[in-house]
């Protein structure tokens, strides 16, 4: 058993997809209790769609899809908020405009970019296997920047998120909280779609999130549960890829939904106590 | 008088909201440890006006002076409207007061100090819910609800206290709870200032009313103030007489 664990160690793809895997399971759900509890889910689905043309400029380029995908995240984000705010649309259809345009801008750039050496599936379902070093490192740097960061702002956060208009005026600037929360979700979207792609990472995005607001009682226990899920289905699911030959998104996303499953029923059978 | 000793002078005040004038030329000025009711039909100002006392919003003419022991942002809490607050959010009544901590200046990092955890401890047991620190808030009573959010408001050390809709979802007997609870925070100095669309039933304990339409129809103590007449020209309608006769 223990050398079905270590085994596939020997292989420094297998070493470098577990880091993934951890920082993925680790880092989308702690961001995720924030969507979950905002209600912003479909904003975190759509940040993924929209990262698509970053990604492909990446690849055209020649370089890590980090240094385009993150900027793009971070530039759709900004653009779904502003639509809202200048048009006077209601925020999720901005949203959904903004998720299918930056999409299909990059599905039809993919069909015409021919000398790129890109799995599409991969990219849409991910492929944890096929990770390089340059993105552990850079996957490493990001999640640490974002925790620290989730750390500096989780007064703001926690409280902008239960009662906007109370933090306002209590004197925190909740427009840019707002704005720090998305730029680290586009951060924490381009992380997970390595492993999940950018069809599935809500299923490390929320999933896991949504488990820990059935299990724990309070926000930051929430994190912890939806962290120790996340981690669990992420890594599991990358053992799963290598020994079944399954692409590892989809295997991820069904061990995190079936994990959700489990903890929804055990809340169905056991309701929480009051108090 | 005790610790706070604040003052609100508010002169010309016109405040717009997406092109709209919402609320236009209020004069008026609230002196330290003054309870007032603020009333007013939906959408004649009321929150627009506790926003901008709250400096959430600002005024597009005239303005509001703060003295005495106000002098930043964080002074002036503000208990929102229930239906305005995030539910979804699993917190407990600890947790909750503990945000009354996350302000002037100590808005960063993560956990809190023992100075914090003091002042939390001491302003759950004024509303008397420290027994229910380990409560989540969806399983609270409205009334109950709204005695974190005071304590939160007590937490923050603010000298102005402003209840938006504080009525809403809580029962008579709890409002009266309420109503003292709000009279010890004033008899510390406070100003507190509670909006609601009815307050045929408890306008006796208020020291002022404010009623505002737009503009400012009336500002002054309950018995002064309150009359059919008012209400006919705050409401349009006549129908209140049956509840002030009551």
């Amino acid at each position: 058993m223990l050398g079905y664990i270590i085994d596939p160690f020997q292989y420094s793809f297998m070493v470098r997809a577990l880091i993934v895997s951890v920082l993925v399971g680790v880092m989308c759900p702690v961001i995720g209790a924030y969507v979950v509890t905002r209600g912003r889910s479909f904003m975190g689905d759509a940040l993924a769609h929209s990262v698509l043309p970053g990604m492909v400029v990446a690849f055209l380029l020649g370089i890590s899809p980090f240094f385009a995908a993150v900027p793009a995240g971070v530039v759709v984000a900004l653009l779904m908020g502003t639509v809202s705010k200048h048009t006077g649309i209601s925020e999720d259809t901005s949203i959904g405009i903004v998720f299918a345009g930056m999409f299909a801008l990059g599905m039809v750039m993919l069909s015409k970019a021919s000398n790129i050496n890109v799995n599409i599936e991969d990219l849409l379902l991910g492929q944890v296997l096929g990770v390089t070093q340059t993105d552990v490192y850079v996957s490493a740097v990001l999640a640490a920047l974002v925790l620290m960061g989730l750390y500096i702002f989780h007064r703001q956060l926690v409280f902008t998120t239960f009662d906007e208009i109370g933090a306002s005026a209590a004197g925190i600037r909740t427009g840019v909280v707002e704005y720090v929360l998305l730029g680290f979700l586009a951060l924490v979207v381009v992380i997970g779609i390595q492993a999940a792609g950018i069809v599935l990472v809500m299923a490390m995005l929320i999933t896991p999130a949504a488990t820990g607001y059935l299990i724990a009682r309070r926000f930051v226990g929430m994190m912890f549960v939806g962290a120790i899920v996340g981690a669990t289905a992420a890594v599991a699911g990358m053992y799963l890829s290598y020994y079944a030959d399954l692409p590892s998104g989809p295997t991820m996303a069904l061990l995190s939904t079936g994990l959700f499953a489990a903890a929804a029923l055990y809340r169905v059978k056991w309701p929480r106590s009051r108090d | 008088m005790g610790p706070y000793n604040p003052r609100l002078v508010i002169e010309d005040l016109s405040v717009e909201r997406g092109g709209h004038v919402v609320l236009e030329g209020l004069n008026f000025e609230v002196e330290s440890n003054t309870m007032i009711g603020v009333i007013g039909p939906s959408g004649g100002g009321k929150s627009t006006l506790f926003q901008t006392l709250a400096g959430i919003l600002h005024p597009s003419e005239g303005g509001v002076e703060f003295h005495g022991s106000l002098d930043s942002r964080g002074d002036v809490a503000y208990v929102s409207q229930s239906e305005t607050m995030n539910w979804q959010f699993p917190a407990t009544v600890y947790d909750v007061v503990s945000m009354g901590r996350y302000t002037n200046g100590n808005i960063w990092l993560g956990w809190l100090g023992r100075r914090d955890k003091e002042m939390v401890h001491m302003c759950l047991n004024q509303v008397g819910l420290w027994g229910r620190r380990s409560s989540l808030m969806t399983d609270l009573s409205g009334g109950q609800r709204q005695r974190v959010c005071i304590a939160r408001a007590l937490a923050q050390e603010a000298s102005v206290i402003l209840l938006d809709e504080a009525f809403s979802g809580v029962d008579v007997g709890a409002q009266e709870g309420i109503l003292d609870l709000l009279r010890t925070c004033c008899v510390a100095g406070r100003i507190v200032m509670l909006a609601t669309h009815d307050l045929t039933d408890v306008m006796e304990r208020f020291d002022k009313l404010l009623c505002i339409n737009c503009n400012l129809h009336a500002y002054g103590s309950p018995e002064e103030t309150f009359s059919p007449d008012l209400i006919a020209d705050l409401y349009g309608t006549r129908s209140f007489e049956v509840q002030t006769a009551r």
